[in-house]
């Protein structure tokens, strides 16, 4: 399930990611396991929960530093109208850079608030803590 | 057969919708991706800089290229190549005057010639030495303990206990407490990490907040405000 969220990503950050990816599902798949009546919802079906865990990855790893250098960006640019750009090792965060990013977090951010996934979800502390959270948001009666 | 619905909609779709956003952004994720790990530490360091500015202090920043603000990502390098950011105070009479820097090697306050490079470090103004030590090969910059009035260590990850405690025996070994003034104030040794703490991380936090008196500044993500709000309670140390 991690697949199709590193393809696209630099070598080093797509292995970190993956093994982070790796480490957890072990632990992951042991509360999906679990007789634990707090995680019945995630036996139904076990490729969407390891879908939402690389999800979740994706989210903290790859989207939110984005988002967070977008802003910060931002705000140097909006207090000190001397700065033009920044320079990290060799190459320039610019305004595009800056542009590019804001739109790519909208189109995320749309995703979720669609499929009503919150960013308390995603950004969690522990498996344990991701697991009981995903089993309540299968449980969430359907809306329409 | 397992129900396809996640609350709201299919969870096919969500899938789909994922993919279709993930192959429409994938030259952005290739190209700004190499930068992630740097950009925690750069937001860090802005946060940094926004605490002064809280606190009443002028910043401004130093050692521009042509408009563009260069960052010191990693222990390499004179920071004299690299923009710093300067804050300045008056408090009765006196003028107070600090730079912001990232990546500076700091010297031990116990002994010299053992480094250790803060992510970053808040120093008196031109307080900066340049030399080759005895053990090295090569020209190093860094700040000896008696300039230094704080620094910051930076960790994109999830907070865990062998990292919390390691990090509390930093300031002991690099930090002169002796002889400081009460004004102006400057955040504590602190930990900032993006990783949202679960109840044992917090309990160790408190503790060791408690205990060093330094800060542990966790979940970044959520609440960047944490490091530089007058509204989240921290610790703080006099001016050397």
């Amino acid at each position: 399930m991690i697949d199709i969220f590193v393809k696209n990503l630099p070598p080093k950050v797509a292995v970190d990611l993956r093994r982070q990816y790796e480490s957890l599902l072990p632990v992951f798949n042991s509360y999906i396991d679990s007789e634990n009546a707090r995680y019945t919802e995630l036996k139904k079906d076990k490729d969407f929960d390891h879908f939402m865990l690389a999800l979740a990855l994706f989210y903290s790893s790859v989207v939110i530093p984005l988002r967070e250098a977008e802003s910060c960006f931002r705000d140097l640019k909006s207090h000190h109208g001397e700065i033009r750009s920044i320079r990290i090792s060799k190459s320039d965060f610019s305004s595009d850079s800056a542009i590019a990013i804001h739109r790519m977090y909208a189109e995320m951010s749309n995703i979720l608030s669609e499929h009503r996934i919150s960013e308390h979800l995603l950004l969690f502390s522990d498996v344990k803590d991701f697991a009981r959270n995903l089993n309540f948001y299968i449980k969430a009666p359907y809306a329409e | 057969m397992p129900n396809n619905r996640t609350p709201f909609k299919d969870r096919n779709i969500l899938i789909r919708d994922i993919e279709v956003f993930l192959q429409k952004n994938s030259a952005l994720f290739r190209v700004q991706g190499s930068r992630i790990s740097h950009f925690f530490e750069m937001n860090c360091y802005n946060y940094v800089v926004k605490f002064y500015e809280n606190q009443g202090f002028t910043v401004l920043p130093q050692n521009l290229d042509g408009g563009i603000f260069k960052y010191k990502i990693s222990a390499a390098g004179d920071p004299s190549n690299f923009s710093y950011f300067l804050v300045t105070k008056q408090v009765g009479e006196e003028v107070y005057e600090f730079e912001i820097h990232h990546n500076l090697a700091l010297e031990c306050a116990y002994e010299d010639e053992i480094f250790y490079t803060a992510d970053i470090s808040v120093i008196r103004k031109n307080s900066i030495e340049r030399k080759q030590p005895s053990t090295y090969s090569m020209k190093r910059s860094y700040c000896k303990s008696k300039d230094l009035e704080t620094f910051f260590e930076v960790k994109h990850l999830a907070p865990f206990p062998e990292l919390l405690f390691s990090f509390s025996g930093i300031p002991d070994s690099f930090l002169t407490m002796k002889g400081r003034a009460d004004k102006p104030r400057h955040l504590a040794p602190s930990l900032l990490m993006s990783g949202r703490p679960n109840f044992h991380s917090e309990k160790i936090k408190e503790y060791l907040q408690k205990r060093h008196g330094i800060n542990i500044i966790l979940n970044l993500f959520k609440t960047p405000s944490a490091v530089y709000s007058k509204k989240y309670p921290k610790e703080t140390i006099g001016t050397i």
